[in-house]
């Protein structure tokens, strides 16, 4: 059996396998912004061309293709591991010219995988070679300037049956604001900012006035398609693909909801415990994250190729150091690891990719819609996220879909993150489960 | 005195803009918080922030800043939804014809692109080298 995650991108097979395919340890990932960051200290650690051992032509077809290629008495079976079973698309000859053959089967198969999206959802995808712009190369004095033309791909069958997973639970963020169109799923040869390491951005505006999801090169190589998948393959500490076009998504929905004024994000982030502060020498709004015991936690660096440290602050935003005395950099700051942030805060973040509101409201609406596990997970964990998130989400579904004479939404999102008539029974079944959960909270 | 929607980017002065001269009226640093209001319609929304306060016009579009007890405002915040009444220039291009030196220094959360120059900031949207005007700011100089 030829797996991705057991020899494609690993140093030594010997060494841990899943933190092998992954640009740098999922832990290290999560916290530094691996979805949509920039992150400064993280390389990616599978290793160089040298360590490598060369890919075998069914490798290479794996890699390109997102499907397994298993051997069975003499031939090839291509499957597709999705949504917790293997799916066996097709078999050929064990050899290059059965290779050929499953790449024009699938080609056939990516054909009417993506025109039903576009019927479906009205989501449209890149093809091979599109041009997308000039990738950003930073430069060291922390200046930007223009690189290479940035080509697209088009998806392979596992990042199109992640992206359907994660529509019919996302819907109606894919939309445009206007209710036009849907996103256009971009997926990138190189990476968007160079040098840096990322999973996938969402784009306000493409080279054709389309809100956009650009994937990063590798970012769904040996991924888990759907959490389902995650966690039959005991992967879930890293982001099915699922999962990743879910918080983009949400992305798209804040900018549906017009996140893109202060005074509607400072609305939500509020909810979150996040406080605007603008800085008294740049006058950037900058934002601040509240504890329990309401103290105050920045996220911050004193220069452009530092990381990203959490600090302590004062309840004017100022950064102070272990006695409560104020700093001026951040090396002098009382500092703080993600975890202990995270465990301190008022509102728990749903995961550990919380560095700004924008995002941390991304992950917990990711949770909510996913599925009724990730769902419960929510609720137990982050209570006041998980209201925050439902409020905006069914929002954004009235927005969509209207409400009655009676000002009452037509749809609501059911524990299992499909959109449902707004029945009676229907709003029981999410009753129901909202109490169980919060009742056993409550006895813990 | 507070410009009005009359005084848009047909008008001749915006193409001479200067660091310091500011944004319909209002100069960060300069004016003062009552002025500001009065000038930007006197209605609008305060909030507080962690440093001072925030004062919203035209349903959030505009918004002016106040940090650290200071009489005068400290930021002029203006939507890049207002550009299609004239009010801002609606592409990164058009801002550059504008505002001299335009430098990229970042991008927001949104991955709009961040460009500064002296007394302005602004993030376009990143998707091409033409991209929408999201949001401008100016600021005291």
């Amino acid at each position: 059996m030829l797996q991705l995650s057991e020899t494609s991108f690993a140093d030594s097979p010997a060494d841990n396998k899943q933190a092998q395919f992954s640009p740098g340890t999922p832990d290290q990932l999560r916290e530094e912004g691996e979805l949509c960051g920039r992150p400064r200290s993280i390389e990616r650690k599978d290793g160089s061309a040298e360590n490598k051992k060369p890919l075998t032509e069914a490798q290479q077809f794996e890699k390109k293709q997102g499907v397994t290629v298993e051997t069975k008495d003499g031939k090839y079976v291509y499957i597709l591991k999705l949504n917790g079973q293997d799916k066996e698309l097709l078999t050929t000859d064990a050899n290059a010219k059965g290779l050929e053959k499953a790449e024009a089967e699938l080609a056939k198969l990516k054909r009417d995988k993506i025109a039903e999206l576009d019927k479906v959802f009205k989501v449209s995808f890149s093809t091979d070679g599109e041009d997308i712009l000039n990738q950003w190369v930073q430069k060291n004095d922390c200046s930007w300037e223009r690189g290479g033309m940035i080509k697209a791909r088009s998806p392979n069958l596992a990042e199109l049956s992640g992206v359907e997973a994660a529509l019919y639970k996302a819907q109606p963020s894919q939309m445009s604001k206007d209710g036009s169109q849907g996103v256009k799923f971009y997926f990138l040869t190189a990476n968007y900012y160079k040098d840096d390491v990322a999973l996938a951005y969402h784009i306000q505006q493409d080279k054709n006035n389309r809100q956009a999801i650009y994937f990063e090169p590798g970012a769904n190589e040996g991924k888990p398609i759907t959490e389902k998948d995650a966690d039959r393959m005991n992967m879930h500490q890293l982001y099915s693909i699922e999962a990743v076009t879910h918080h983009e998504l949400m992305h798209n929905a804040q900018q549906n909801l017009n996140w893109d004024t202060p005074r509607e994000k400072e609305k939500w982030a509020r909810k979150l415990g996040w406080l605007p502060y603008e800085d008294p020498n740049t006058h950037e709004t900058k934002w601040m994250f509240t504890g329990k015991k309401d103290e105050l936690y920045r996220r911050d660096q004193d220069h452009c190729k530092d990381s990203f440290k959490w600090c302590a602050c004062g309840k004017h935003g100022g950064l102070e150091n272990d006695k409560g005395a104020n700093v001026a950099a951040v090396k002098d700051a009382k500092q703080y690891t993600l975890d202990q942030v995270r465990d301190l805060a008022q509102v728990k973040p749903a995961t550990r990719y919380f560095v700004n509101p924008l995002e941390m409201f991304a992950e917990g609406g990711m949770k909510y819609r996913i599925n009724e596990k990730r769902r419960q997970e929510l609720l137990q964990d982050s209570p006041r996220l998980y209201d925050a998130v439902k409020e905006h989400d069914q929002q954004e579904v009235a927005m969509r879909y209207g409400k009655d004479t009676a000002g009452t939404p037509n749809y609501i999102r059911s524990v299992s993150g499909v959109l449902v008539k707004n029945t009676a029974e229907a709003r029981a079944e999410v009753q129901a489960f909202e109490d169980r959960i919060r009742k056993v909270e409550k006895k813990k | 005195m507070i410009a009005k929607d009359s005084d848009n980017l047909s008008n001749s002065s915006l193409s001479a803009w200067r660091p310091g001269q500011g944004w319909l009226g209002v100069i960060p640093g300069k004016t003062s918080i009552k002025d500001a209001i009065n000038g930007l319609g006197g209605t609008c929304e305060t909030a507080e922030m962690a440093n001072g306060f925030s004062f919203d016009f035209r349903d959030g579009l505009i918004r002016v800043t106040a940090i650290e007890q200071q009489a005068t405002i400290s930021k002029l915040w203006i939507s890049g939804r207002l550009a299609s009444a004239g009010i801002i220039p609606g592409s990164l291009k058009s801002a550059q014809n504008v505002f001299s030196n335009l430098l990229r220094v970042g991008r927001d959360p949104f991955n709009a692109d961040i460009y500064e120059s002296e007394g302005v900031r602004l993030a376009a949207a990143s998707g091409s080298d033409d991209g929408d005007l999201v949001w401008i700011e100016f600021l005291p100089v």
